[in-house]
This record gives structure tokens, sequence and C-alpha cells, in this order.
């Protein structure tokens, strides 16, 4: 019955939607086949794009999850978890939103976008903010582009995966990437990070099969780089900006085998002498 | 607002295509268990202490943890024969079986140094309808008692000691601590030691003053993860449970045995609870898929800890069975390797009848259908 309610609900829902330009509302939601979102969405809970169905978002579309925590453990139910292909692409003048619903936003309003499974996502032009991660990829392909990551604990999560991020602008987050490779291909190029708390957080095994590079990574609150207590692999961060050209002062900002014996190695030499002129967004 | 909503249902009711489903919803069938009991139904098996058979020690049958912690049997069987052989009969049921062998007599209590104990890994076990289950068993000798030394470390306990097999030290085994035996023991406890060196100490420290359940187990594959089979190694440490006291370190001498088809025909993860889910994985193809085992989390986030339950690895007919412990809501996938993140390559996959990937699943029933297709990622 309780289904029954949900499912005429989100059908209504969708024919209100569409005489009165209403926003759409999904609570808790099985989407199972390929879908087109504008306007205004409202998520709450868990929401599930069903595998081998699309989901599209149109430039514009603003995505916002209202507050629950059924869970208690003060960090927003509210998600959105694509298994079948995820294609959210703005444009420079008319950005995808994923933010909170409340009020008085803050980080953790909502839990994730998840991209899980998929095969050629794409995010561009997309804002991200006041979730508990922006954005997690797993086990996918994907390419992130021209995005910007904000106000959440985690802007970009990463696993498994072969993903392309690009000139993204990632700032003000507690931490910009959190990433668990495990031979991951995933490359970061182009992106400018500044005013999160750690820019970097790999928490183990992630190794050079990441490339990091031509990035502007600046000042961070903490470390540019932090690994976590597992990281025991090096990784290449060579040929990045760190905002000075005193080698010293770059290695203050990183927290790898030099500070814990038992870490990995950040290799940052050689780093770029100035700023990548084209990094962040276009 | 919810008068709005319940409008807008019942308006909706004229549509008679859902577009969406609820997370709770679930293609799988439930199907009712064989249920018959028939006489001659119980267990058999062989006790065994350093090699050699070993006569004179009794089974002891518990119908739950706290029974056997309290030392209150169902069932005691006769003194093991000259060849370590045993019997005994029991009601259709779910067991947790022990031996003793104590120099105080046939009656259960506690142990005394130079007693034999063991527990078995497989606890609980269900008694095979209509037959008897074999089930083996290694002994350990209680040989030491818990040592309690001064520690620097006031507000909080610790505790060390030494891993043996047949008296000499092994290398690779972690020690786990349960606060209780709810879950049989399964999962990851409270805390658990990284493997041991060739010294076979082991150490945990700014443990809070409590009881602690010692369990050990070594995998001779060298993965962290998956379940016990024949080369891997199991111990229930003798005088269960330890008591950790602050400011001291508590010191045990810890025996285990070698798993290699000693303990049973039965194996802890895979005995026939009564309470299971099955199905077939399969690869995108539809045929079926193979060197994949099923997982059940209780929580929804599959990920981050070792899954509460798992299959063996499928038949040739990609089939699975996953036994439970009790009913409940479970979140189930399939994946070729054991612990950690899945990796680039390996075959994964998960129940996709909903969209939290969840089934329920009654205590005594079994839950049919729960098929499931893998795929390699990114190969």
């Amino acid at each position: 019955m309780k289904t029954l309610f949900v499912v005429i609900t989100l059908v209504l829902a969708f024919a209100v939607n569409a005489a009165a330009a209403e926003p759409l509302f999904y609570d808790k939601a099985f989407i199972t086949k390929d879908t087109t979102w504008s306007g205004t969405i409202l998520l709450r809970g868990q929401n599930v794009v069903k595998k081998g169905c699309t989901l599209t978002i149109l430039p514009g579309t603003v995505v916002k999850f209202l507050w629950s925590d059924e869970d208690g453990d003060n960090i927003g139910d509210g998600e959105l978890t694509v298994e079948g292909l995820l294609i959210a692409k703005g444009t420079k003048d008319n950005f995808i939103t994923f933010t909170s619903g409340q009020p008085n936003p803050k980080m953790k309003d909502w839990t994730f976008v998840q991209i899980s499974v998929n095969k050629g996502a794409e995010v561009e032009y997309c804002k991200f903010e006041y979730g508990f991660s922006g954005l997690q990829v797993h086990y996918s392909t994907a390419t992130i582009k021209n995005s910007l990551f904000q106000y959440n604990f985690e802007g970009i999560r990463f696993s498994t995966t072969d993903v392309l991020i690009e000139n993204n602008d990632i700032t003000k987050n507690y931490y910009g990437i959190r990433c668990e490779a495990h031979g991951s291909r995933t490359t970061l190029r182009k992106n400018r990070f500044w005013d999160n708390e750690h820019a970097f957080f790999p928490v183990q095994k992630t190794w050079d099969s990441v490339k990091i590079y031509d990035n502007n990574i600046e000042g961070s609150r903490n470390y540019n780089v932090n690994f976590g207590t597992n990281q025991k692999q090096d990784m290449d961060f060579t040929n990045n900006w760190w905002a000075t050209t005193d080698g010293a002062a770059i290695e203050a900002t990183i927290f790898d085998k030099t500070k814990d014996d038992s870490l990995g190695r950040v290799k940052y030499i050689p780093f770029l002498k100035e700023p990548v002129k084209d990094c962040g967004i276009l | 607002m919810k008068k709005l909503i319940m409008l807008l249902a019942a308006f909706g009711m004229l549509f008679s295509v859902p577009v969406f489903a609820h997370e709770d919803e679930h293609k799988a069938a439930e199907a009712a268990p064989p249920a018959a009991q028939t006489p001659d139904t119980g267990f058999e098996g062989r006790v065994v202490f350093n090699s050699q058979v070993f006569p004179g020690g009794r089974i002891y049958a518990y119908k739950t943890f706290e029974d056997l912690v309290a030392m209150k049997p169902f069932a005691v069987s006769g003194p093991t024969a000259d060849d370590g052989t045993w019997k005994l009969e029991v009601p259709r049921g779910k067991y947790y079986l022990a031996v003793k062998k104590r120099q105080a007599g046939a009656e259960d209590g506690p142990l005394a140094i130079g007693d034999y104990y063991s527990f078995q890994g497989s606890n609980p076990i269900t008694v095979a309808t209509g037959k008897y289950t074999h089930v083996g068993f290694f002994l350990v000798r209680y040989e030491t008692k818990v040592v309690y030394e001064d520690s620097p470390e006031a507000g909080s306990g610790a505790l060390t000691g030494v891993v043996t097999y047949n008296g000499q030290p092994v290398e690779g085994v972690s020690v786990i601590l349960y606060l209780d035996g709810k879950n049989d023991f399964r999962g990851m406890g409270y805390s658990t030691t990284p493997p041991t060196g060739k010294d076979g100490v082991f150490k945990m420290e700014f443990l809070p003053e409590s009881d602690y359940f010692l369990l050990a187990r070594k995998r001779g594959s060298g993965k962290g993860a998956g379940p016990l089979t024949d080369g891997d190694s199991f111990g229930y440490y003798v005088a269960n449970p330890v008591t950790v006291k602050g400011g001291k370190v508590a010191k045990v001498d810890f025996g285990v045995i070698s798993k290699a088809g000693e303990i049973g025909k039965d194996d802890s993860l895979f005995r026939d609870t009564g309470t299971l889910i099955t199905g077939h994985i399969l690869d995108k193809h539809g045929k079926p898929a193979k060197g994949v085992y099923a997982f059940a989390y209780e929580e929804k986030v599959m990920a981050h800890k070792r899954p509460e339950y798992i299959s063996r690895v499928v038949d040739e007919n990609g089939r699975f069975v996953i036994s439970l412990s009790q009913g409940g809501t479970y979140y189930i996938g399939a994946r070729s390797d054991y612990g950690d993140t899945p990796g680039l390559g390996e075959w994964y996959g998960r129940y996709e009848g909903t969209g939290d990937h969840s089934v329920i699943v009654k205590t005594g029933k079994v839950l049919e259908g729960v098929d499931m297709v893998v795929e390699q990622i990114l190969p």
C-alpha cells in the first residue's frame, strides 16, 4: 500500500508539473525508465536510477535535497544514486545545481550524488554544494568537467574508476578530493583548488595509476595533501602549481612519510613555477 | 499538505502503469522450507587432540550461546570411544556444540588447568533432518590461567599473548575480540589485531574494561577476508570470556587448531540455518557466472566493512545460497574477491529487484529467486 501511495504520488506529481511547472518531488524513488529532468527537482531520502536507465538533466535544472535524517547521524539522507547512466550537462551560462533544500544551508545537508557502475557518465557545468559528498564515483567511467564543488564535506570521492576530472573549481570543502583508487586510472588536470581544509585526502591504496598534474593547488586551510593512516603507497603530484616556488613551503602543506614514517611519500618535484593559466571552469 | 498528497494519490489511482517503485518492492518469492522431523536425528563425529584420536571427552549441546556460557547443556554425549568417535541424538534444531574433558567429572562445569576443551567453529549448527550431521572437534588443553600485570595506562586495559598450535607459535593469525556471541562471532568484532609474527605474539591496548570473547583466525591464502577453508586456522580461547581490567595487561596463551577438514563438513558460514536467500548469479549474456559468491549486508551501505553473510562460490549453474542467523532486511550483492573495495577487473553486481538492493526474508523461510548479473569492473 505504501508503495502504491508513493508511485501514485509521483505519477501525479509529474502530471501536475507538466501543467503548472511545479517542482517534481521524489521520495525514496526507484526510477525504472529513461528520465529527463528540468526545472526544479525535490528529492528526499535515497533515490535510485535503475541499472540500464539513463537520467538526463537539462541546463538550468535545480536539484534540491530535502532534509531527513532517519538514522540520526546528522547527515541529511537526501541521495541520488545513478546505477544506469547520468548525463548532467549544463552550459557556461546555465549551470545545473545540486544543493540543499534547507533555508539556511550547511555542509552535510544531503548525502551525495553517486555515479555507480556507469559507462560514460557526463557531468559538465554543474554546481554541487552543501552535501556530505558533492559527487561520488565508483566502478565507472565518467568525465567531470567545468563544475563547481563548494561547501561539501567532500567535493569529489572516487574509488575504482576511470574518470577524467578536468577544469573544475573545488573550494571551501573539508576535503576537496577523497579517494581510495585501487589502481584507478583517474586523471585530475586543470583543476583549481583553494580554501579547502585539505585539498586531497587519499585514504588508502592510491598510487600513481592516478594522474594528477597541471592543477593549481592553493591555500588549503590545513594540508594540501593529507595521507590517510592506511595510505602506504607513494603518489605522483609532480607538475602542479602550489602557489609558491619554495619547495620547503610546499612540503609543509603535505602530510606524508616526511611527517609519519608509516605513510607513503608525495612526489611533488618538479613543481610548476607559475600558475596554470587555463585552470578551473572555462 | 498531507491532504493534498492524498487527493493527488486518489486521483492517481486512475493510472495503471507505475512509473516508480518503492524501495521495499522486490521480485523474489518466498517458499516454506521443509519442516518434517524424523527419528535418528542428531550429531556424530570424532574428537582429536594433537593429531591423535581422543577418548573420554564429552560433547555438550546447548540451545543458545548464553546457555553455553552458563554451562547449562540441553544434552550431553557419553564419553568418546577409543577411536575418538561419538554420537548424540537430539531433536531437530539449532545447537551450540562444545567438547570438554574435565578432571572433575562428566557434569558440565568450569575448566581447571589440565582440562581439555573445544568450541565448535561452525556454531550454531542445525541438525539435518533424519540423519546424523558430522561434526569434528580438535581439542586444546587448558595450560595456564590469565595473568594480570601492571600497565602504565591506568584508564584502560590491554591484552597480550602468544598464539600457538601444538605448542609452537603460529605466524599470521589475527586475534579478534567480541563483546558477546550474539552474531555467532561473525563479522569484524570489537577489535582485531594485525597478523602475528613468527613469535606468535599479539597485543591490544587501550581496551575499555569489559569481558571479551577471544577468537583467532588465520587464512592460509594470505587474504584478509573470506570464509575459512582448508589450510586456515581457527581458535576459540579455552577460558573465554577474558576479563580486561583497567591499568592491567591481561596475558593469555592461546592455542588454535588447524582447520584442514577438521571442523567438519559444515562451515560456520554455510550451514543450513533454515533461513536462506537463494538465487542465481549470471553474466550479462545470461550464462552462469564462475568464481563468484553472494553476500548480504545488514546495513544499506555495502562498503567500509565486511558483509555479515556470504555464500559459497556458486555452483556450475550459478546458484548460490546465503544462510542467515535470522530473518530481516538484507542488502544483497555478488563479487569474485573477498575484502576491500572491489578492484579493477573484479566481477561485481548487486541485486537489482529493489532500488537499494534489499530483500526481506522471514526467520525460518527460504527466499528464492534473488538473481543477479555480474560484470567486470573496468576490465
